[in-house]
């Protein structure tokens, strides 16, 4: 007989959320630059900055308030209306 | 259970339905204690107490369990960056209060070793709980580089019975009839010998230096909480002198000063780059974030210091034991 455990897993399956399509091109496209706050990520993104705009991109950069959370919900949907990229940077 | 991934690598109870009916001990096994970062799996208590089966807690030890799981969900433990991080951070887990002795907590000899069931079981349920319902297992979403022992279990008591001193949960605001656990985001134990010292102040000079590589050699001053674990032989010279934990702490944190220029080297702080070269630098913010524990063995002159999480904004929770 099989014994009945209590699983110490959520055994919940969420499904799996599709990525957003991506553009053929950035030009005439809104990025938004995430900066989580690890060192030196305000570098990658300045240089990203750089390239996007050159490309024909608009740009903004929003910050999260430590790196080591999950970033509020407010900032999320911030960056999801205000933008049709996202550039995160990630780590030094 | 090992082809299930219900382990931390070593073997398991299987929590049976009997064995954590048991182990809840009348309990709601359906209330919530709310999601486990990083994956987010909820922390009912069925799970919790499957956690403490699988790490092989006698059902006397669960509300200790428990308390230390509600205590590492608190948002302001940052549970999140510490279970994903590249850094080798445990959750330390301290029991104060009479729920030591009548569930057979070691403070004494080996307190931070092996050979009791009570210490070495609530520590591996609580990161049982981190690793399988939280999914944060090596490889997976725990991206520690190296950890370290004590992400097995580590939970520890203070000997509050051969210290002189408020113990943490006093300190914290408990009184100290009441049984509270605390959670520390702590790197693992570095062992401080000191047999030779004859006043409080050279001691306390040598235990506060050990911790000076703490992190990372020239990173200066650490905000976090650097745990030290004093010794009764060590305690019993601070008592002699009738030190305060508020005097010892604060004469560490005065002793352990450098010139920035000597810190400018590797990896270092903003605060080192921004000091004059000749300026003293701390090892510390302030001396809240030395912690002291008082335990060990009677014999021999060992303390121990344990390097913080660094960086998460991870505070230092407690919760009483109910």
């Amino acid at each position: 007989m099989a014994a009945d455990y209590v699983s110490p897993f959520d055994e919940r399956v969420r499904a799996a959320e599709p990525l957003a399509p991506r553009p053929a091109s950035v030009l005439g496209q809104h990025a938004v630059l995430l900066d989580i706050r690890k060192n030196r990520g305000a570098e990658f993104l300045d240089r990203m900055e750089t390239l996007l705009r050159a490309a024909g991109a608009g740009t903004a950069r929003v910050t999260k308030e430590i790196f080591s959370k999950p970033a509020a919900l407010g900032l999320i949907d911030e960056i999801a209306s205000g933008g049709g990229l996202v550039v995160e940077a990630l780590a030094d | 259970m090992f082809e299930r991934g219900w382990t931390d690598g070593l073997p398991v109870i299987p929590p049976t339905a009997e064995r954590v009916e048991a182990m809840l001990g009348g309990r709601d096994g359906g209330e919530s204690l709310g999601p486990v970062p990083p994956a987010m799996g909820e922390a009912t208590l069925a799970r919790v107490a499957a956690c403490a089966v699988l790490a092989g807690c006698r059902p006397a030890y669960f509300p200790v369990v428990a308390a230390a799981a509600r205590a590492v969900l608190d948002p302001a433990f940052n549970l999140h960056g510490q279970a994903v991080t590249t850094q080798p951070a445990g959750q330390l887990v301290v029991v104060n209060g009479p729920v030591r002795e009548a569930i057979g907590l070691n403070s004494g000899m080996g307190a931070l070793g092996p050979g009791f069931r009570a210490n070495l079981t609530i520590g591996r349920a609580v990161r049982l709980l981190v690793s399988l319902t939280g999914g944060a297992m090596p490889g997976a979403m725990d991206r520690a580089t190296l950890g370290h022992m004590g992400k097995l279990g580590f939970c520890i008591a203070e000997d509050e019975e051969v210290s002189p001193w408020e113990p943490l949960h006093v300190e914290r605001g408990f009184e100290p009839g009441q049984s509270v656990v605390t959670v520390i985001g702590s790197d693992a134990p570095l062992s401080i010998s000191d047999h030779r010292s004859r006043t409080p102040e050279d001691l306390a000079y040598i235990l506060a230096w050990a911790a000076a590589s703490s992190w990372s050699t020239n990173w200066w001053p650490l905000a976090d909480p650097s745990v030290f674990v004093i010794c009764p032989e060590h305690v019993e010279m601070f008592r002699g002198a009738g030190w305060t934990k508020q005097r010892l702490r604060q004469f560490m944190f005065d002793v352990v000063r450098k010139p920035a220029g000597q810190l400018r080297r590797g990896e270092t702080t903003p605060v080192v780059h921004a000091a004059a070269p000749d300026a003293l630098v701390p090892k510390w913010t302030s001396p809240e974030a030395i912690v002291l524990l008082a335990a060990g063995g009677e014999a021999g002159r060992y303390s121990a210091v344990l390097g913080p999480c660094t960086g998460m904004g991870s505070q230092i929770v407690s919760r009483e034991v109910t």
